[in-house]
């Protein structure tokens, strides 16, 4: 089928209210944690950034 | 600024190397190794290379800086453990492709040191020259997509194997439209669904005899916060297509059977 005889045809999904599991959602506080230590680490690599010299 | 003498020099230091950037106009990520967890430096790293996008690799112990600029083919089993039971695409990459103004180019930082002169352990920092709505960091979106797998949200084989790359809108829906194997309905969905100029995409590979192809993706929004708890736009198994319509605001879901179709190869070229 050509892309623009498929393009004619619009694809309609079932309505849902969310994309994620109910677990997913339970998560979210450990998730946060996790995100929280990456967020400072990067944080951290600019602090030190200014003590190393390179070539 | 540097305010030194200019010969000999003392080279300069990452935050400097960071402003040029910033001159240039991009918005750079920098990125220490964590000694204790040295496998999220390389998922970054990795994730930032396999985007096309050239990254200073630095070598504090050696003085050095080399650009980042590829990596070797993908082996067939991975090189080292992967976190949790998810694969990752970087345990199965053997050398970073560098370019090196000390060599000749297209050299090479292997796993190990008997591979060459450098090794991956003396990779300690990296600076990734970003564009500045580039929000969401790798990191950020491989612990999303680890939680996300984790708890269900979507369905994928035990061999597959997950590879993060940042990629433009533009290209991502022009590979798609190209891409004879790719199911109709997914097609179409991905042609129209509203997305910024720059997305994450995670692609769930499986490896065949003779290529490697998709059996499921994830887009992310790349403008996203980064506590942002849903930043999916699209996601797909071999089951059904998830979507956001950003022009109703809603979510639907299209159930279809989707095989695998080639992967999307746009960001790095191959030789």
């Amino acid at each position: 089928m050509k892309i623009q005889e498929m393009m004619k045809q619009k694809i309609k999904g079932k309505e849902i209210l969310t994309p994620s599991t109910e677990e997913y959602k339970k998560q979210q506080v450990n998730i946060n944690k996790k995100i929280k230590t990456i967020v400072k680490h990067y944080e951290r690599s600019v602090e030190e950034a200014s003590k190393y010299y390179v070539r | 600024m540097y305010i030194g003498r200019t010969i000999p020099s003392e080279g300069l230091n990452l935050l400097q190397i960071s402003t040029l950037l910033t001159k240039a106009g991009f918005s750079p990520l920098l990125l220490k190794k964590d000694q204790s967890n040295p496998q999220l430096f390389f998922q970054a790293v990795y994730a930032y290379i396999e985007s096309g996008i050239p990254l200073v690799g630095v070598m504090t112990q050696k003085e050095h800086a080399v650009a980042l600029i590829g990596h070797g083919a993908l082996s067939e089993t991975p090189h080292c453990g992967h976190i949790g039971d998810l694969q990752w695409s970087v345990d199965y990459v053997n050398e970073i492709i560098i370019s090196d103004d000390n060599d000749l180019p297209f050299t090479s930082i292997c796993r190990t040191q008997s591979g060459g002169k450098y090794s991956f352990d003396d990779l300690d920092y990296i600076i990734v020259p970003l564009y500045e709505k580039m929000y969401l960091n790798a990191n950020v979106v491989i612990e999303r997509i680890k939680a996300f797998v984790d708890t269900g949200g979507i369905k994928i084989s035990k061999d597959a194997v997950c590879r993060p790359y940042l990629t433009s809108t533009r290209s991502l829906k022009k590979h798609a439209s190209a891409n004879k194997g790719m199911n109709t309905d997914l097609k179409n969905i991905l042609l129209r669904v509203p997305t910024p100029q720059f997305i994450w995409c995670v692609d769930f590979m499986l490896p065949t005899k003779d290529s490697l192809l998709t059996e499921s993706r994830i887009i992310i929004d790349v403008t996203a916060g980064t506590y942002e708890a849903e930043p999916w736009l699209l996601y797909h198994d071999h089951e059904h297509i998830v979507y956001f319509d950003s022009e109703v605001d809603k979510w639907y879901r299209h159930d279809i059977c989707i095989e695998p179709y080639e992967i999307y190869r746009n960001n790095l070229m191959e030789y």
